[in-house]
């Protein structure tokens, strides 16, 4: 019986939150951060924050300082800039 | 020798009742759109695990569109008079969605988006009752005459009529 409790044990196992909604926000934060706080190039930031499964698309936005990322239509994320000492927060 | 073949095709009478269906189609899903994105955002929270928490929200968005449009095609069917597969459409119009789904995934549609909903909506709306008017039978109508001269001097009419359903 000792399985079954730790079967039951590891389903609930994990964060409240779905993982597309921890992929997505995991995905605008980290690119926000590497294109506005570290300023790297927006192509290498995009193979820096890939995640498996590889399931985000994004838009980053330069004027507004801004990623949205999307996953399966009903999950996404926004973060913006702020200044240099905040960095990238989470909408 | 002159040959006359005059074809009264009744087919834009035929399609006239066809094409006020799939209109009437159209609005009917795109009215439940809206209903499809409120439930599947309603549904992103059953689970914390990826396909268990996932499978819901898109099943939703692929199934239910496909089974408003079987349904409001089928009540049209019958009005109007067409033969109607229903199983086979929805088959058809799940797959159909299912493309169109995994589309709006790759560009990045978002239900968090005004936009992508009112567009994701109007595109979903407009293609997916196509399978089902298609693949309707049209009762279709036409005359057609054959004008045939036997001899030179006299000329002998054959007008032959058909009638097909």
């Amino acid at each position: 019986m000792w399985w079954i409790v730790l079967l039951v044990g590891c389903v609930q196992e994990g964060y409240n939150n779905h993982d597309l909604e921890l992929l997505t926000s995991y995905r605008a934060k980290d690119m926000c951060s590497c294109v506005f706080v570290q300023e790297r190039e927006e192509a290498y930031c995009r193979e820096w924050t890939k995640a498996s499964p590889n399931l985000a698309t994004m838009t980053v936005d330069m004027d507004t300082k801004r990623v949205q990322t999307e996953a399966m239509q009903y999950w996404s994320a926004t973060a913006r800039f702020v200044n240099n000492e905040q960095g990238c927060v989470l909408e | 020798m002159y040959l006359l073949w005059m074809s009264l095709i009744g087919m834009a009478d035929a399609a006239r009742p066809k094409l006020t269906g799939y209109t009437q189609s159209v609005v009917v899903t795109a009215a439940s759109m809206p209903v499809t994105f409120a439930l599947g955002e309603a549904l992103t929270s059953t689970s914390n695990q990826l396909v268990i928490g996932l499978l819901p929200a898109v099943l939703t968005g692929v199934v239910l569109p496909a089974g408003v449009v079987v349904g409001s095609s089928t009540v049209m069917a019958n009005k109007y008079g067409y033969d109607y597969d229903s199983s086979k459409a929805l088959g058809q119009t799940i797959g159909l969605n299912a493309a169109i789904y995994s589309s709006g995934t790759a560009l990045g549609v978002s239900t968090s988006n005004w936009q992508d909903k009112l567009l994701y909506g109007t595109v979903s709306a407009l293609l997916l009752p196509i399978p089902s008017w298609v693949s309707m039978n049209v009762p279709d109508t036409s005359a057609s005459m054959l004008i045939v001269p036997s001899t030179s001097e006299n000329w002998k009419w054959q007008a032959s009529f058909q009638h097909r359903f």
